[in-house]
């Protein structure tokens, strides 16, 4: 299979997409679900059955299964690895007087790398390719990774876009401006 | 009463890794003594049934290491469920790092306590903390197995985290 590789930068993704709404500040969040498993000497959390992460203004995640790593500090995510139905939601605080805006992901599994500061969004046989669903555009790919050191957004594989008419900022690459007169109806 | 004998020695005996330091069990095994020498049975200690020896007192438990403490058992009260297992209300086990600093807190109303495998478990709650409060987790249900280092939680997890659920900071 030919695999196709599309980067799209983040001047041109005004959207930003996973991670930006992020704070980098510690912040509370709360995990729900059925069962767990702690394992003090691996650092690790496993927690299975109708799981929920709520990070308040910052990240609603829900799956069916979920691991932690935990980094040495305590405050600081190694990896986080959510699996089987996975919804995202991601707040992007608004800027500019702007209103905050949500991201929403689905994917079979999603792997947030604390360590290379990367979240991969990946797909699965029965559940099909991950979806990105932004303000200004929809994505699906084999596999969609966001870089979160270089706001860079990368899919693989079979991939589609779809950009929203009137959605995007004046003025980029795919609304560019003019000197046109609006035309008024 | 050479099996008792076996059994106090069993109880408190140090061993080569870990060694408990203030054997309050003592008090247990006290209990014992003056439950013999009340000519009680002791039956139900040899895990025949119900157990006989019960405690209000409160129960501490430390384990230590090269001299450090790494583990400390405590309790309200006790009831001896069989040679091994005792019953503990208000159950409260501390974890310590290599320099002795708390390392976790956990927190039960009731537990079993296997004092061999040092295994904790309950249908209960319990919750357990993080030292410096950036890690709680409760649920219903548990088991924690002390040398493995696992806790496991069966019904209603929740666990709240102090994170940044992204990872490390922007470079």
């Amino acid at each position: 299979m030919k695999r196709i590789s599309v980067l799209l930068t983040c001047s041109l993704l005004a959207v930003a997409a996973l991670g930006q709404g992020a704070t980098d500040d510690l912040v509370t969040s709360e995990i729900t679900s059925d069962a767990s498993i702690y394992d003090q000497k691996a650092n690790t959390l496993h927690y299975w059955g109708k799981v929920h992460l709520s990070s308040p203004g910052t990240l609603d995640l829900r799956c069916d299964d979920f691991r932690i790593q935990l980094g040495a500090g305590g405050g600081k995510l190694d990896q986080i690895v959510a699996s089987t139905n996975v919804v995202l939601l991601l707040v992007q605080p608004g800027t500019g007087g702007k209103p905050a805006t949500t991201n929403v992901a689905y994917a079979h599994q999603a792997i947030f790398d604390g360590v290379r500061n990367l979240v991969t969004l990946a797909q699965s046989p029965t559940g099909g390719q991950p979806r990105f669903e932004g303000p200004e555009l929809v994505a699906e790919a084999d596999v969609i990774i966001y870089d979160r050191t270089r706001d860079r957004f990368e899919l693989k594989g079979h991939h589609r876009t779809r950009f929203k008419p009137g959605k995007l900022s004046q003025g980029g690459f795919f609304s560019p401006k003019t000197n046109a007169v609006p035309v008024t109806r | 009463m050479a099996r008792l004998v076996d059994e106090i020695r069993f109880l408190t005996a140090p061993t080569a890794n870990h060694t408990p330091a203030t054997v309050r069990p003592l008090r247990q095994l006290g209990l014992l003594a003056a439950a013999l020498a009340a000519g009680i049975s002791l039956g139900p200690l040899h895990g025949q049934g119900p157990a006989s020896a019960n405690s209000t007192g409160a129960f501490s438990m430390p384990f230590k290491k090269n001299g450090k403490t790494y583990l400390w058992f405590k309790g309200s009260g006790t009831e001896a469920i069989s040679t091994t297992v005792l019953r503990i209300r208000d159950f409260r086990v501390e974890t310590y790092n290599d320099d002795e600093t708390p390392a976790l807190v956990g927190e039960a109303p009731e537990c079993w306590l296997n004092l061999t495998s040092k295994n904790a478990s309950s249908a209960g709650t319990i919750r357990i903390s993080q030292a410096g409060g950036r890690f709680t987790h409760a649920g219903e249900g548990f088991s924690w197995d002390h040398e493995a280092g696992r806790l496991v939680l069966s019904n209603r997890v929740h666990s709240t985290l102090r994170i940044n659920p992204f990872g490390s900071p922007k470079n």
